[in-house]
């Protein structure tokens, strides 16, 4: 999964339109991001990229590009 | 994986449950006083690989029912069941967090063969000290400096949760209703509970782990006498996590999950 097809399904799962989200983000601008979508993200990494997230590590997440980065999705320098 | 977020009806309920995942043999997650169900966000995906995990929302707490009884902590086993009856899950793994971790307990003894294994974190009911002061505090919080004063006492370190735990605190405090019901559990289980009597732990058949953190100032690390005693195959039940207070699912999610997920998959061998 490359970094447009994880941030495709970041939107599906936020509930954006497709296409919404860049990266450039803050999480705690996003309506959706809460406690059940913290649980979803680390459902659908460990589901599509068979990573487990350590969650102290998400709880200092800021932007979108911050779980890019816990994902393991390539984040351009 | 589908996250699910029911409301389920039964003779004592209606309970809030939240799971996801299928198949195996399910993960029960209780969390503790004063919590909720969402207690459990950094571990709930990763104990959901391979088997279904639900957290639910215990009496006087989050979405469920906010008819707590006699407050007593140990007639919510019976409760427990009835919820498991509902779900149609005859046999579950129990983790259970600080008040969680004693009502797993008392489910244990209550109903011992719906029980494959038991993970206490931070379990009340274990060692005989606590800090009872901070739970009698916990439903009565008078402003937004002590609701950030209790949520930082439970971290060993500054979180980035404090904040919104605080907020959910003082919010929960200032309704009515679930301060009456916390109130009467921290009087029925805290306040009037007498002495803690050391766990019989050869009493239960299950297999047992403790995980804690080393910098718990809620419940302290009890002695070794209070712990279940070693076995040739495990020198001890204790899982101690550094630079975590009373949260170590929270503060030191990454090997506290591990942990747990590596135990059920052994007590399912």
């Amino acid at each position: 999964m490359d970094r447009k097809d994880f941030l495709l399904a970041l939107d599906e799962m936020l509930e954006l339109s497709p296409g919404t989200l860049t990266g450039d983000e803050a999480l705690g601008a996003l309506e959706g991001w809460d406690s059940l979508a913290v649980i979803s993200f680390i459902a659908l990494v460990d589901e599509k990229l068979n990573k487990v997230v350590e969650g102290e590590k998400l709880a200092k997440a800021k932007t979108v590009a911050d779980l890019l980065d816990l994902a393991g999705v390539a984040v351009p320098a | 994986m589908r996250l699910r977020r029911q409301r389920i009806a039964f003779p004592g309920g209606p309970a809030s449950v939240l799971s996801l995942g299928r198949g195996g043999v399910p993960v029960l997650l209780l969390h503790g006083f004063a919590g909720d169900l969402l207690t459990w966000q950094f571990n709930l995906a990763a104990l959901a690989a391979g088997r279904r995990a639900v957290a639910v929302d215990l009496p006087g707490h989050g979405e469920s029912t906010l008819d707590v009884g006699s407050g007593r902590v140990a007639d919510f086993a019976p409760w427990v069941e009835r919820l498991l009856d509902a779900l149609g899950l005859p046999l579950v793994h129990v983790v259970g967090h600080s008040m969680g971790g004693y009502l797993a307990l008392c489910l244990a003894r209550h109903a011992p063969e719906r029980v494959a294994s038991l993970s206490l974190v931070a379990p009340a009911g274990v060692g005989p000290r606590f800090d009872v002061d901070y739970l009698r505090r916990l439903p009565a919080l008078a402003g937004m400096a002590e609701a950030r004063a209790l949520a930082d006492a439970l971290f060993a370190r500054p979180s980035p949760l404090a904040d919104r735990l605080a907020t959910v605190l003082l919010a929960q405090a200032a309704d009515p209703r679930r301060r009456a019901a916390l109130e009467t559990i921290v009087r029925a289980s805290f306040l009037d509970a007498g002495e803690t009597l050391p766990v019989d732990w050869a009493a239960l058949p299950m297999p047992v782990q403790l995980l804690w953190g080393r910098q718990d100032r809620v419940i302290p690390v009890p002695d070794a006498a209070r712990l279940p005693p070693p076995k040739p195959h495990r020198p001890s039940a204790l899982h101690l996590f550094d630079n975590a207070g009373h949260l170590p699912h929270s503060e030191a999610a990454g090997p506290v999950t591990a942990i747990l997920r590596d135990f059920l998959a052994a007590c399912d061998a």
